[in-house]
């Protein structure tokens, strides 16, 4: 009888503290209205669409680099295969459409910012300027691989009201791309030298901003390493060779105006804070791992080997039964052959700490070892040969040291899970 | 007729679908990967037919039965602002489509033919297997099944009812996918095919240096290399228009022809061999029921009392594919995800004993 009288009370309470239908209503947003976004939200949003690319994510790595990139560069080793070279239209398709995916959010942010009132937009401006500087690199590896792309009229969906005949874009041509993405990046470089933010505006750009976090010298540094990156690209083709080496020697000569990423400190990179976030390197073990994807390739390990590379024992670790000898897959292979040494573990392969299976390794944009090299080459087209071994041996220097600092941050290092031939520094 | 003893119907219609709402895939540089739309003009005419029938009645037995067919000819009269075709999936990177053309009816079934010389001869690949033609696409088949019906029975005899119902289909195709793989695995029957000398496998050993099967009749090669029986030859040309004389082992030959992918990522895997066509004539349902006398029943106080068992989906009286229930290639509620079986459960045989009462 107890027992009942509590089941009526527990009921009655249930029944008092009920609901009516229109709180219902009120608690789901309308989907029509699911639509309005913000420029804060929508320039994290925007970057977060492309991180896919930009963090080692299983799909990148497995999917797309695996068979393309990887393979056309010997960055690893595998066994031959008919048709290896012919990469699969997931490869290809999938590299696309999410290059466009963060097109169409770039062209969002673009459409709510041009909303706003004038004020408004002028005090946003930081938004637009540091997510076009982004726009624009991503922009630069496209273009790189594809050639003429649907660029200055692509994404435009939602701006057009969604008229889908009306959007379909035709193609830019890349030297146009090129020029235009010089001209205005060194716009972007100048007028980021005399910014000023709005206190406030500067507190939301510093949350929001997931890959410098609002530090603007960061990305004053990241406009014109990528201008130098740009340039160096296209010094050889007639149409761009005497921009390049004047506007080349402009910035390296005026580091007050025109900072570079000089030192690691400075890199340009998506810095993976907390695992239990989506910005993280998760995915990178099966996708360079899975289907032995991350066997060493014998063109590097040789060219490590014979440099005595220090590198060499924290880019790779032996075979699990090769002891201590690090050994590549050598591409003229016999297939059968090769399978055979792989599948013993004969093969060196990516060391699972400080890549793969690092969970903590960082999304890199640009960093100290690329640039040191992209002036590096500068100089010595320009004859300066003292400066370009100088450039050089910095640019190893940051390289390793950024290697030893990836192992350092590897969550399996910190773990304790080392394998068994580690020789620690 | 015949004193009500014989009944016809016969229905036609002409229907046209206008603006079919439909999933449009469009270039993802326009800010999007597809767009749900109105877009397509659809032409729907057909002809259903019945006739039902008293054979046999008279005190004891009365028999009666039914068959029903029926046709539909569909045709896409339009899609949106030109466009000549309509994707509804791709298989396995490219390795087959469904599509549907305007002019054609709905849903034609797409693969890679074997590539072919100038000569229109086959072509073979240093691995002793047919390439697919990576650059060409051809009609296979077409999902719509060409006619469908049925045939009703019902004896009665005394206390006793004896209902059979079978289904048929005619026409139509489908990649049962799934089945294909089970063969590349080896574990049909089919596959077996070639296993040995009595299946016909061919006498053969493996030169490592040419790295091709190389018939013999002894029992060891030139170098004491092993001899195997399990060999085929696949008719064809290499690509420098030379006959093809490497000999393959059967396994090597079933798992690659019948594995997953277009040609960019398995070029000898043929889904040409997955099309099938999809005919079917089956046994839906069989149930024997008893009516208990109500002298019986009314001991339990009961109106009437009966007992039935029943079977259905039992066996099939006709089918064109061996190894799956022809109606088990439904993949999703899209009627384009009717044609494969891959992620489908097998469908079940159901018998049961049945006491109806009332009171």
């Amino acid at each position: 009888m107890k027992k009942k009288i509590h089941i009526l009370a527990l009921a009655a309470v249930v029944m008092g503290a009920s609901c009516t239908k229109e709180d219902f209503s009120a608690a789901y947003p309308n989907p029509a209205s699911l639509s309005r976004s913000t420029v804060e939200k929508q320039y994290a949003g925007a970057l977060n669409t492309s991180m896919q690319g930009v963090l080692p994510s299983y799909w990148n790595y497995f999917v797309i680099l695996r068979t393309t990139l990887q393979y056309f560069n010997q960055a690893v080793g595998w066994s031959n295969y008919a048709g290896q070279y012919v990469p699969g239209a997931a490869a290809i398709s999938d590299r696309w459409n999410n290059f466009y995916n963060y097109v169409a959010q770039y062209r969002e942010l673009e459409k709510i910012h041009k909303a706003l009132p004038a004020d408004d937009q002028a005090n946003y401006r930081i938004f637009m300027l540091t997510a076009k500087i982004y726009f624009f690199d991503m922009t630069q590896k496209n273009v790189d691989l594809h050639g003429d792309i649907p660029w200055s009229k692509a994404g435009m969906l939602s701006a057009n009201g969604g008229d889908y005949m009306a959007s379909l874009p035709a193609y830019d041509a890349a030297d146009k791309i090129y020029t235009t993405m010089l001209d205005e990046l060194k716009a972007m470089a100048d007028e980021l030298s005399t910014i000023t933010v709005n206190p406030g505006i500067l507190v939301g750009f510093r949350n929001q901003d997931i890959i410098n976090k609002g530090d603007i010298m960061k990305w004053r540094r990241y406009a014109n390493s990528l201008r130098l990156r740009i340039l160096t690209r296209v010094s050889d083709a007639p149409a761009f060779s005497a921009r390049a080496t004047s506007e080349i020697a402009s910035i390296l000569s005026n580091p007050t105006q025109y900072p570079v990423i000089s030192q690691n400190s400075e890199n340009v990179q998506v810095t993976v804070l907390d695992l239990s976030t989506g910005i993280n390197s998760g995915g990178f073990r099966t996708g360079l791992e899975d289907w032995n994807g991350n066997m060493a390739s014998k063109r590097m390990i040789d060219h490590m080997k014979a440099n005595s590379d220090p590198r060499l024992r924290y880019i790779f670790e032996p075979g699990l039964t090769a002891g201590t000898t690090y050994d590549g897959v050598d591409p003229l292979g016999d297939a059968t052959v090769t399978a055979q040494l792989i599948s013993g573990g004969k093969i060196a392969m990516y060391n699972r700490t400080t890549l793969s299976r690092n969970q903590f390794f960082p999304g890199v944009l640009m960093n100290a070892a690329e640039v040191q090299l992209l002036a590096a080459e500068a100089y010595l087209k320009a004859g300066n040969n003292a400066a370009a071994k100088t450039a050089y041996e910095r640019a190893i220097a940051a390289s390793i040291d950024q290697y030893v600092g990836f192992r350092n941050l590897s969550s399996r290092w910190n773990s304790g899970l080392r394998t068994a031939v580690w020789i620690p520094r | 007729m015949l004193n009500n003893r014989i009944t016809f119907e016969a229905s036609y219609y002409n229907a046209q679908v206008r603006d079919q709402i439909l999933g449009q895939t469009i270039p993802s540089s326009s800010g999007a990967s597809a767009i749900l739309t109105n877009i397509g003009t659809l032409r729907n005419s057909g002809l259903e037919a019945a006739i039902f029938g008293t054979v046999v009645s008279n005190k004891q037995i009365t028999w009666e039965t039914g068959l029903n067919i029926a046709k539909n000819w569909n045709k896409v009269e339009k899609l949106q602002s030109g466009l000549t075709e309509y994707l509804h999936a791709d298989y396995d990177g490219n390795a087959a489509v469904l599509k549907s053309v305007v002019g054609q009816p709905m849903g034609d079934l797409y693969g890679h033919p074997i590539l072919t010389n100038a000569k229109g001869e086959k072509i073979v690949d240093p691995n002793g297997l047919y390439r697919v033609d990576a650059n060409k696409l051809e009609k296979m088949g077409n999902a719509m099944p060409k006619v469908v019906g049925g045939w009703t029975n019902t004896v009665t005899y005394k206390g006793f009812t004896l209902d059979a119902m079978v289904d048929f289909r005619i026409g139509g195709h489908v990649m049962p996918t799934g089945v294909y793989w089970m063969m590349g695995r080896g574990l049909l029957e089919e596959a077996t095919q070639f296993m040995d000398a009595a299946s016909g496998g061919l006498r053969y050993y493996y030169d490592p240096v040419t790295k091709r099967g190389i018939p013999t009749t002894g029992s060891a090669g030139p170098n004491g290399e092993p001899v195997y029986n399990d060999g085929m030859l696949i008719d064809g040309v290499l690509a420098d228009g030379s006959k093809n004389t490497n000999i393959i082992s059967q396994a090597y030959y079933f798992w690659t022809v019948y594995n997953w992918g277009g040609p960019q990522y398995s070029p000898n895997t043929r889904y040409d061999l997955y099309i099938n066509e999809n005919s079917y004539v089956k046994m839906r349902e069989v149930t024997l029921s008893y009516k208990i006398p109500a002298s019986i029943a009314s001991k339990i106080k009961a109106t009437s009392l009966q007992l039935a068992v029943y079977g259905r989906n039992l066996f099939f009286l006709y089918r064109t594919l061996k190894h799956i229930d022809p109606e088990q290639t439904t993949a999703g509620s899209r009627w384009y995800q009717t044609v494969n079986n891959i992620g489908t459960n097998p469908s079940s045989r159901q018998f049961g004993v049945m006491l109806r009462a009332k009171f």
